[in-house]
C-alpha cells in the first residue's frame, strides 16, 4: 500500500505541499490536472519550471481533506498520458484537419470533364405513397384560428 | 514568501503570483474581471513574482477566499489558453 506521506508530499494544518519533477510532469500537464481540483480545492502552484514545481492544495471542505493528494497524483497520470499520446499523434491530427480545410479543388486534377454518371442531377422530391392516409391534415381546411384561442 | 497572506486590520490580501508558472497576461486578465467585487491592485516584477493585493468592496466577501479564488481563476485560464 501506499505510503500516506511520501517524500514528495508534505502534510499542514489545513494543506498538503506536494513536490514535482517537472520532467516527469510537464507544466501543461500540472495546470491540467490542478485545473481539474479547483471545484474540490484551491490551489496554489510555485516554483520553478525547470527544476521543482510546489503545489499546494487547500480543501474547500475540511470533509473532503482525505487522500485529495493521492487524487492529484492519479489526475496527473491521468493527464501525462494523455499529454503523451496526444503529442504522438499531432502530425496525423495536423494533417487531417489540414485536409478538410483544404480550399483545394481535387476534381479539377483527375479530369477536365466529370463523367456522365457523376454529374449531378437536380435534386426531385420523392412522392411518398400513402396508402393509409396520415400525410393529409386533419385540422379542418377553414377553420379559423380565432377558435384556437378560445 | 508567502504565497497568500492575509491582513485583517486592513481587509486585504496579498496574492504572490510566480509569472514562470503564471502567464502575466493571465494574471492581468482575471485583475479584470475581480475589479466588479474587489479593489485590485498589480504590481512587482515581471520577469519574477507579481503581487496582486485585492481588497473586497463588499464586506460580505470573505478576504482569505478571495485570494484563494483569485488563484484558482488564473490556473482555469491558464488551462483554456493550453492545448491539453
Amino acid at each position: 500500500m501506499m505510503e500516506k506521506s511520501s517524500k514528495n508530499i508534505q502534510h499542514r494544518k489545513e494543506r498538503v505541499l506536494m513536490s514535482i519533477n517537472p520532467k516527469i510532469y510537464p507544466l501543461e500537464v500540472i495546470h491540467a490536472a490542478a485545473y481539474s481540483m479547483i471545484d474540490r480545492a484551491y490551489v496554489i502552484l510555485d516554483g520553478d519550471p525547470a527544476e521543482e514545481i510546489i503545489v499546494e492544495l487547500i480543501p474547500k471542505d475540511k470533509k473532503c481533506k482525505k487522500d485529495i493528494e493521492l487524487e492529484f497524483s492519479n489526475e496527473l497520470l491521468n493527464y501525462a498520458v494523455y499529454y503523451n499520446q496526444a503529442r504522438m499523434n499531432k502530425e496525423a491530427r495536423d494533417s487531417i484537419i489540414k485536409r478538410v480545410f483544404s480550399t483545394h479543388d481535387q476534381t479539377s486534377e483527375i479530369s477536365e470533364e466529370p463523367a456522365a454518371e457523376d454529374v449531378e442531377k437536380p435534386e426531385v422530391l420523392e412522392t411518398v405513397e400513402d396508402p393509409l392516409g396520415i400525410a393529409k391534415p386533419w385540422t379542418p381546411k377553414n377553420k379559423k384560428v380565432d377558435e384556437c384561442k378560445e | 514568501m508567502q504565497r497568500v497572506s492575509i491582513d485583517q486590520k486592513k481587509n486585504t490580501v496579498l496574492v504572490n503570483l510566480s509569472t514562470k508558472i503564471y502567464k502575466i497576461d493571465k494574471i492581468l486578465k482575471v485583475a479584470q474581471t475581480f475589479t466588479e467585487a474587489c479593489w485590485v491592485n498589480v504590481s512587482g516584477d515581471v520577469d519574477g513574482a507579481v503581487q496582486v493585493k485585492l481588497k473586497p468592496k463588499s464586506k460580505d466577501i470573505s478576504t482569505k477566499k478571495v485570494g484563494y479564488e483569485f488563484l484558482n481563476h488564473v490556473l482555469a485560464e491558464m488551462k483554456i489558453s493550453e492545448d491539453i
